[in-house]
């Protein structure tokens, strides 16, 4: 028995990875593989899609790459799925160095963004694909196929075309494809994103649920911050070919290591503020101590820098004799957004109200603004250029 | 309007087939097809005419799905001139065309040049401008490169993915040009005349001048053969068609509807 079909006749484990070529139920079914991504450079033409990313994600986590668009993600993604050779670089999926191996050597189950199931095969068939490729006899890839169906909820929906489904519904099947082969890493290329709102939202929720029962390392790639925050243990954010932070996703969002991560994930407000001391500013006419992390060269006394501030840390009420106007509101459910321009400043400052107590706020009112939580950091009054600013 | 249409086309395939069964002194006979049939020559060129045909349509879709597979997942910036190249056939002048290609394939070995092996290469480029379109149209219409990349991921090789995935999604236009590059070898008298083989389309020439019965009768039984394959090429469609349509029927009435992509969504 090969090594290969050492690890797919395993039927005490149906997910577990091709890690070893041991011999049936010498693994652990917890046998996920950690992946270790070092330095990988990746140009096409002039544009350096990889700028030496690194990542390490560990055994059965989920890593959510986030990025805007350009910003290497999707290349991080396909050079780990082989589907884009590195310029430099190594890759490691446990201790198996996969650098140079060719996709179909990797063991990498992959979703795509783009439908992408073999319209000329029913569910069953595309699920069975892989085995079929691994040459498994008949009855056992239609069984597993059958398994992994039922796993993703389309049992019924076995003898379907991929014309036959719905855009859910043919995700959920490359999913289980992808899974059929016991990979040693998922891999999910923003897997969502044609599909509507209620459905991603539920589809995420089963992502990660599978992902869980299954105990599989996988690295989801998405532009989505919400998507992104809701589904990973940890958050990686690239820029321009480069790792800009990983974390979890708590830990990202309210301690953002640059500017470009606070602006990135989430809202943030810059504020004008002036250094009374080391660690110690004034802002909205309160003191603050802070911590530096935008590149803030000296503390000296008098000086003019900016922090940085999430939506929900201000406070905004309204006051008549304030010289601030709330321009306008948006709606989000539970959440009231509201604009308010400031004197002196050149963007409108935003902040969330509870929707049920802001009927006060309307376009017009004279409004007072107030520090109600921690800022994010302190950084040099001059702008740095991003790619991506939200107000 | 369509009426003329129908007379205007039909007429002389009437008239034909009327002529085709003309004997001595205006009877009725069938000795213009036993004739044409029961000749040597009608079967060794018809034969001629089938196997170059079929080396063409060979080469053809090898050449025309390679170049377009290609094109599509590794050089798009070429697209443009391929497409250009392609069209070339089309405005240079088919006696140019034969002596191009024939000075240009000289050095060849002479099992090739001296062979209707030449005549087969000749239609290749002959086809080459209609063939290409229909394959790269089929190409354009499936995820090409995401159903590749899909394919690798599952631990295909390049000839697994293209045996198992690409080729059945793309049977449609290859049978389509396999079928148009056929049918042109079938009926191109010219690049074979001036090359000297004996194809089916020659010999007919060459037949009517003495014997026009049987030309025009052999002229009858080629339109019947194109029509009958026509027509079973056109209900093997429906039949997957209705095939396709039973299953969604026997779906509904199982109570779970077909749900168009994007519309579910569970």
């Amino acid at each position: 028995m090969s090594a290969m079909h050492a690890h797919l006749d395993n039927p005490g484990n149906l997910y577990m990875p091709a890690a070893t070529g041991k011999s049936p139920g010498a693994e652990k079914p917890s046998a996920a593989l950690s992946v270790e991504i070092s330095n990988l450079h990746r140009a096409f033409g002039r544009v350096k899609a990889l700028d030496g990313f690194s990542l390490k994600v560990e055994p059965a986590e989920l890593m959510a790459l986030l990025g805007p668009s350009g910003s290497g993600k999707t290349t991080a993604l396909r050079v780990l799925a082989g589907l884009e050779m590195a310029d430099s670089g190594r890759i490691l999926v446990g201790d198996r160095d996969i650098t140079n191996l060719p996709a179909h050597r990797r063991d990498m189950g992959m979703v795509f963004q783009a439908y992408s199931l073999f319209p000329n095969m029913t569910a069953l068939e595309n699920v069975a694909f892989g085995l079929r490729v691994r040459r498994l006899c008949r009855p056992e890839r239609a069984n597993r196929a059958r398994e992994l169906l039922d796993l993703v909820g389309l049992s019924d929906e076995a003898n379907r075309y991929p014309h036959q489904l719905s855009g859910g519904q043919q995700q959920r099947v490359a999913l289980a494809r992808a899974l059929a082969i016991k990979p040693r890493v998922l891999l999910l290329d923003e897997p969502l994103s044609a599909l509507d709102a209620a459905v991603r939202s539920r589809l995420r929720d089963e992502i990660r649920r599978i992902q869980l029962e299954v105990g599989i390392t996988a690295v989801f790639v998405t532009h989505d911050q919400e998507e992104a925050l809701s589904i990973a243990d940890r958050v990686a954010v690239m820029s321009q070919g480069r790792l800009e932070q990983v974390g979890p996703p708590q830990h990202i969002y309210n301690e953002p290591a640059n500017a470009f991560v606070a602006f990135f994930l989430g809202s943030a407000n810059r504020l004008q503020a002036t250094v009374l001391a080391t660690n110690l500013v004034q802002v909205l006419g309160e003191k603050v101590r802070i911590e530096e992390r935008g590149g803030l060269e000296s503390w000296i006394p008098g000086a003019r820098v900016e922090v940085l501030v999430r939506p929900e840390s201000l406070s905004v009420t309204e006051d008549s004799s304030a010289s601030n106007r709330l321009i306008s509101r948006t709606f989000l459910g539970t959440m009231l957004r509201v604009a308010v321009a400031v004197p002196g400043y050149r963007e409108p400052l935003y902040a969330l109200l509870p929707a049920k107590e802001a009927g006060w706020a309307v376009p017009g009112v004279f409004v007072r603004i107030a520090l109600s939580g921690s800022p994010l950091f302190v950084m040099s009054a001059h702008r740095p250029t991003l790619s991506s600013e939200k107000g | 309007m369509l009426g003329a249409a129908t007379v205007y086309f039909v007429a002389p395939l009437i008239a034909s087939a009327r002529f085709s069964f003309e004997g001595d002194h205006g009877s009725l006979s069938l000795s213009g097809y036993t004739s044409a049939l029961g000749s040597h020559e009608f079967w060794s060129s018809l034969s001629l005419s089938v196997e170059v045909g079929l080396g063409a349509v060979a080469l053809e879709l090898v050449l025309m799905l390679g170049t377009s597979l290609w094109v599509y997942l590794h050089a798009p910036k070429w697209r443009l001139f391929v497409e250009t190249l392609t069209l070339v056939p089309i405005v240079v002048p088919v006696v140019v065309l034969v002596l191009g290609v024939s000075g240009t394939l000289r050095f060849l070995p002479s099992f090739i040049v001296f062979t209707p092996v030449i005549l087969a290469l000749e239609y290749v480029v002959l086809a080459m401008p209609y063939a290409y379109r229909i394959i790269d149209s089929g190409v354009r219409s499936i995820n090409l490169s995401t159903m590749v990349d899909a394919g690798r991921s599952l631990g295909a090789n390049w000839f697994r993915v293209i045996f198992t995935v690409l080729l059945p999604n793309l049977k449609g236009a290859l049978l389509g040009a396999g079928f148009m590059t056929f049918g042109l070898v079938l009926g191109e008298y010219v690049m074979a005349s001036l090359l000297s083989f004996n194809t089916f389309p020659v010999w007919l020439e060459t037949v009517g001048v003495v014997h026009a019965t049987e030309a025009v009768a052999l002229s009858v039984l080629s339109l019947l053969g194109t029509v009958v394959v026509l027509g079973a090429v056109a209900i093997v469609g429906s039949a997957r068609a209705k095939d396709r349509l039973g299953e969604r029927g026997h779906d509904k009435a199982q109570g779970v509807s077909t749900v168009p992509v994007g519309a579910d969504q569970r």
